[in-house]
């Protein structure tokens, strides 16, 4: 299989884990387990974009702004749509980061770093550049980790036994 | 705007042969020999190369310009003179109506060829450059490429760029073959390659 059909074939995977973490994100109060005893915020916050299908069968459902419709959302959940992008903020250890990222192929886009910390006295300079990309590390790791959690569960058993019938009784009492 | 300054855009790459590496000087070289050519002062639509990451006038790519420790950044430059098909008939129109009045002939199909071709050199000359600087990041401990920008053309300049300049493989770290990694020696390795789309709702698992 190559690379473009792989891609296709497997892009629930980014879908589902986006998805995962909305309704996580929503059942837990924004916590997620990490693993190894560390914890993240995760909010969605300002843009939801979830569709299903592909081609001319996509159905896609875009909801911007502060208040986004959530209704709307759990209405397009219980359609069979996933989450295909989202604006995200996470927290970890008192460093927030926002971002929108697009479940396909993962990529990043608007990436605000932390507040506070853009430097110093060289600014486009090195010291810059080497800051901005430890911070941006350190937000993908996160990233990874969150990912590496999801498919920790979706290939065991608690996919099935615990985090579905949790998600279907979330989604049935709103 | 990117790693520098302002809001990032970033697609993530993985490097397929984590065993070839490069010292300084090497790189240096590398990075000289396929360095952006500038067309300023010269007809051309396109130019596409690596500059220093905090000069984009530079590409004498001195070690120190882009080698920290374990971290290693330069940009790639794309220079551009966007001519659109209406300005090129308007202009060629123009041509051939001076053409016919001067000459009283009408043009032949390999002389419009010509004139359309001379039409555009003209106009290429008076169009200005526009320019646009991404970022590329090589992360040597993570075996991993960081691009600025994630835009379908600008991936696609980078990654020939890329692939003419460090005979390399460069994947797009997309879901399955991050999670591929992030699985590596921890998981039945045959469970990825089998994993079927769940319904969250409705349809049942």
């Amino acid at each position: 299989m190559d690379f473009i059909e792989l891609a296709k074939e497997k892009k629930f995977i980014g879908q589902e884990f986006l998805t995962w973490l909305w309704l996580t994100s929503e059942i837990n109060s924004s916590l997620i387990n990490l693993g190894n005893g560390q914890v993240a915020q995760v909010w969605f916050e300002e843009r939801l974009v979830l569709d299903s299908g592909s081609g001319d069968l996509l159905e896609s459902l875009s909801l911007t702004g502060r208040n986004m419709g959530l209704a709307e959302a759990r209405t397009g959940l219980r359609a069979g749509k996933k989450v295909a992008l989202a604006r995200l903020r996470l927290v970890r250890e008192d460093h927030e980061t926002i971002l929108t990222m697009k479940a396909e192929t993962l990529e990043i886009s608007g990436l605000k770093l932390p507040k506070g910390i853009d430097p110093i006295d060289d600014e486009g300079g090195p010291a810059t550049l080497l800051e901005r990309v430890s911070l941006l590390e350190e937000c993908i790791e996160v990233l990874d980790q969150l990912f590496a959690r999801f498919l920790e569960i979706r290939l065991s058993h608690e996919w099935v036994d615990t985090e579905l019938p949790t998600f279907k009784k979330w989604l049935k009492r709103k | 705007m990117g790693l520098l300054k302002g809001a990032i855009s970033l697609t993530r790459y993985k490097i397929m042969d984590s065993a070839k590496s490069f010292d300084a000087e090497e790189m240096a070289e590398k990075l000289k020999q396929n360095a952006f050519m500038d067309i300023e002062a010269i007809p051309e639509e396109k130019s596409v190369g690596w500059v220093e990451v905090n000069n984009m006038l530079s590409t004498e790519f001195d070690p120190t310009s882009f080698w920290f420790g374990q971290v290693m950044s330069w940009n790639l430059r794309i220079d551009k003179r966007s001519i659109s098909a209406s300005m090129l008939n308007k202009y060629l129109t123009m041509a051939e109506a001076e053409y016919v009045g001067r000459s009283g002939e009408v043009l032949k199909a390999d002389e419009k060829k010509n004139m359309k071709a001379k039409v555009k050199q003209d106009l290429l000359r008076r169009v200005p450059v526009t320019t646009k600087t991404i970022e590329v990041c090589w992360l040597k401990n993570k075996n991993e490429i960081w691009l600025a920008g994630n835009s379908a053309k600008d991936q696609e300049i980078f990654e020939e760029k890329w692939s003419n300049t460090f005979h390399i493989g460069l994947v797009m770290k997309i879901p399955y073959l991050l999670a591929e990694d992030l699985l590596s020696g921890t998981s039945d390795p045959m469970a990825l390659g089998n994993l079927k789309s769940s319904a969250f709702f409705g349809q049942g698992a």
